[in-house]
């Protein structure tokens, strides 16, 4: 296909087919070379790449508006009818993958059950396109196709496209009633067609290598670069469970973990967090739906310039360097003087909020946060991100028996994975704090503390001690669950000015926290 | 001034004729408006709750009514599927719904010329009983969820399989077939049970009177 003529009819088929779908937000498609046995087109960060190979193939039967304005309207409606969006994409292939128990055969459903909510709202306006094109692809050793033809034959009410079918007339019958418009119902409609086609599927997919969909791969690489953290974010805060959000993490990671066709995803530097794990994720992504708010203080120490010392002023020099009080109040070279100033340690009364130390409990009476939801590392996670927000740093120290060696510890740190990490961290065992090297942590920063136990800590006497010389850091305390050392603890607390001592019964008591609370007395 | 809207004005004009797809309803309502009359009906019937339970002549007398109404109809297994779901979630609404829903489902999956049904079961406030009842062999019921009490009441041939917990009197004197509980069951199970499998991969709480069959607690496959 001449270039010139290629790019016409790619402008001209592409208005045509916006205005169809009422002109949706999408980037120019382009016609690409790809081998002549790879699919129709491929999505890459929401822009079609039509196969040039695939379109040369199938002219010649059908003419190339035709073909091309089926292929840009298949891909545009996957963009703007379903899955619409990266989110409802990975729902649809959770619901597929807990019906068929393996993320491959979840993944082969998923693909299908996109295509099939397309096509029929393809039908359905009556762009018929599709049709010619699936008729006119005689690879009847295509999976997709096996189940494609069909159905499709049946919804139309046509006889079979296709001779010999893998499916029984029953499963076929069944798959064409099912209400694919019915945007409500998608999540039961495909757990109806990975149900009818879970017998099959072994017989289907016995080659390891998937064959791709007619009309493209559907995977995480077609979306936008920001939508994957958006559709994990909202996972986490839908299923609130590290159990479920970590078996939809692996499942999605091991279908989709890698561009299939390389080249053009392969190249976009993006992958599915190979590094990070699910729960420190989890927890990530749900701090952000229970933010903890912060009290400033005034923060003495200022890296600014400050007056130093006196110098004579010429007339040279600025007007506001003078240092009227000590000039006499006369403009005069030999009398005035001025304001020497250096840099360094200043004293200032700006409001800001200082740097912040996690002190979180994970030992054995603490739930384990990868396997149910820890209210203390969700109220850790919420603290480290409401310090880190302000610009903070950030030390964590997780213990559970301190002395004996289970403790992770970080220092001032802004990097959110690392400290995430730290705090998801879970030791089992029994409590204890060193003190020393706590006190030696603390030394004369000016920093605020967030405790977060059960408060059955074995010297928590000892960490009481501490917290009553620590007179000018605000101690944020949080108990989770009613164990015996709460109420001694609350009890010391409340003859400390610099404690506020907060529970946690259920999440949205998180929200109830204010970081940096100091007590005011009334009648002091 | 130049209506902005203009540049749409042909796409609806011009907007080809839809090709009618009967079987792609846009809403899975339209799918199981035929069925909802017949329901009403059977709803609508007083029949005392005590009589229903105990009186087994009843069930009989009231299964028959509703395979004579929809035995003509046909009903698709889509159609069924969506009605169960629908019931379980919006139409009971009295302790009877619960007892002739399950029954007027069950008589809708043996008149119907499907061979396999999915039924999911809403978590909701209520269970529906008598599923799966007389089901007749060469039908498969695949339950996803909880069902209530009675589920294979009189089952003589088909295979009835539950992916949760079923309540009090399962298998009820069944005759044939087989029931797979992938969950624990309730009390008085297989009561005048006289053939067939019945196996409960959990706990059977307690069982009924028993004449013959084969009952397998903790059963893995």
């Amino acid at each position: 296909m001449h270039a010139n003529r290629s790019e016409n009819l790619l402008k001209n088929t592409w208005q045509v087919v916006r205005k169809r779908l009422l002109f949706p937000e999408s980037p120019m498609p382009e016609i690409t070379t790809f081998p002549s046995s790879w699919p129709a087109m491929a999505i890459r960060n929401r822009k079609i790449l039509v196969n040039e190979n695939f379109l040369c193939k199938y002219c010649e039967k059908i003419s190339p508006i035709d073909v091309l304005g089926a292929i840009l309207t298949h891909g545009l409606a996957h963009h703007s009818v379903c899955p619409w969006d990266l989110r409802t994409h990975i729902e649809l292939f959770n619901e597929a993958t807990t019906i068929l128990q393996s993320p491959y055969y979840g993944r082969f459903v998923v693909d299908l059950f996109l295509d099939m909510v397309v096509d029929c709202y393809c039908f359905d306006h009556g762009w018929n396109g599709i049709e010619l094109i699936l008729k006119a692809v005689s690879n009847c050793d295509n999976p997709f196709l096996r189940i494609l033809l069909p159905v499709y034959a049946k919804i139309r009410g046509d006889k079979p496209w296709a001779k010999s079918s893998i499916l029984d007339c029953g499963t076929i019958e069944y798959l064409s009633e099912i209400n694919y418009l019915d945007r409500k119902n998608w999540f039961r409609s495909i757990r109806k067609v990975a149900r009818a086609l879970r017998k099959y599927l072994p017989q289907l997919l016995s080659d390891k290598t998937l064959a791709p969909p007619p009309m493209g791969y559907h995977d995480v690489y077609s979306y936008g670069t920001m939508e994957l953290p958006e559709s994990f974010r909202g996972l986490a805060q839908q299923t609130e469970d590290p159990t479920a959000f970590e078996r939809i993490f692996s499942s999605v990671k091991h279908a989709y973990g890698k561009s299939e066709d390389g080249e053009p995803g392969g190249k976009m530097g993006r992958s599915l967090g190979s590094e990070i794990r699910a729960n420190t994720l989890f927890y990530m992504c749900l701090a952000d739906k229970y933010r903890m708010r912060i009290r400033k203080r005034e923060i003495r120490k200022d890296g600014a310039l400050y007056p130093f010392s006196h110098e004579q002023w010429s007339v040279s020099d600025p007007f506001y360097d003078i240092d009227i009080w000590n000039s006499m109040g006369k403009i005069l070279p030999p009398l005035t003087v001025k304001w020497k100033k250096r840099e360094g340690e200043g004293y200032t009364s700006q409001d800001r909020v200082p740097d912040c130390m996690i002190m979180i409990d994970s030992s054995g009476s603490m739930p384990n946060p990868s396997q149910t939801l820890s209210y203390a590392v969700l109220g850790a996670s919420c603290a480290a991100d409401a310090y880190l927000r302000e610009g903070a740093s950030v030390s964590v120290y997780n213990f559970s028996d301190a002395p004996a060696g289970n403790r992770k510890l970080i220092v001032d740190s802004r990097d959110r994975q690392e400290i995430y990490e730290t705090i998801c961290t879970y030791f089992g065992g029994g409590t204890a704090l060193e003190i020393n090297l706590l006190s030696g942590m603390i030394g004369n920063k000016q920093l605020d503390i967030f405790l977060i136990t059960d408060m059955e800590i074995t010297n928590l006497e000892h960490l009481i001690k501490l917290f009553e010389s620590l007179k000018n850091i605000r101690v944020t305390a949080v108990y989770v669950g009613e164990k015996k050392g709460v109420e001694r603890f609350q009890q010391a607390a409340s003859k400390m000015q610099n404690v506020s001592v907060y529970g946690i019964e259920k999440p949205h008591d998180i929200m109830n926290i204010v970081l940096g609370q100091i007590k005011k007395y009334i009648h002091n | 001034m130049k209506n902005p809207f203009e540049a749409f004005r042909d796409y609806f004009e011009d907007h080809p004729s839809k090709t009618s797809i009967s079987k792609t309803g846009r809403e899975q309502e339209s799918n199981i408006l035929p069925i909802l009359p017949f329901f009403e009906k059977i709803r609508e019937e007083s029949t005392p709750l005590a009589a229903i339970v105990l009186n087994n002549t009843v069930i009989e007398g009231l299964y028959k009514k509703i395979i004579k109404l929809v035995e003509n109809y046909a009903f698709s297994a889509s159609q069924i599927e969506d009605f169960t779901y629908k019931l379980c979630l919006e139409l009971i609404k009295a302790p009877f719904d619960s007892i002739k829903g399950g029954i007027f489902i069950s008589a809708l999956i043996n008149t119907s010329p499907g061979k396999l049904f999915f039924l999911e079961i809403p978590d909701s406030n209520h269970l529906v009983h008598f599923l799966g009842y007389q089901l007749p062999e060469g039908k498969t019921i695949e339950i996803d969820g909880n069902t209530g009490d009675f589920l294979g009441t009189n089952l003589s041939g088909g295979t009835i399989s539950v992916s949760g917990n079923v309540r009090d009197w399962a298998g009820t004197g069944m005759k044939g077939g087989r029931i797979v509980i992938n969950g624990s069951c309730g009390r008085f199970a297989c009561e005048w049970m006289r053939g067939g499998n019945f196996l409960v991969t959990g706990k059977i709480e307690s069982l009924g009177k028993v004449i013959k069959g084969e009952i397998r607690e903790h059963w893995r496959e």
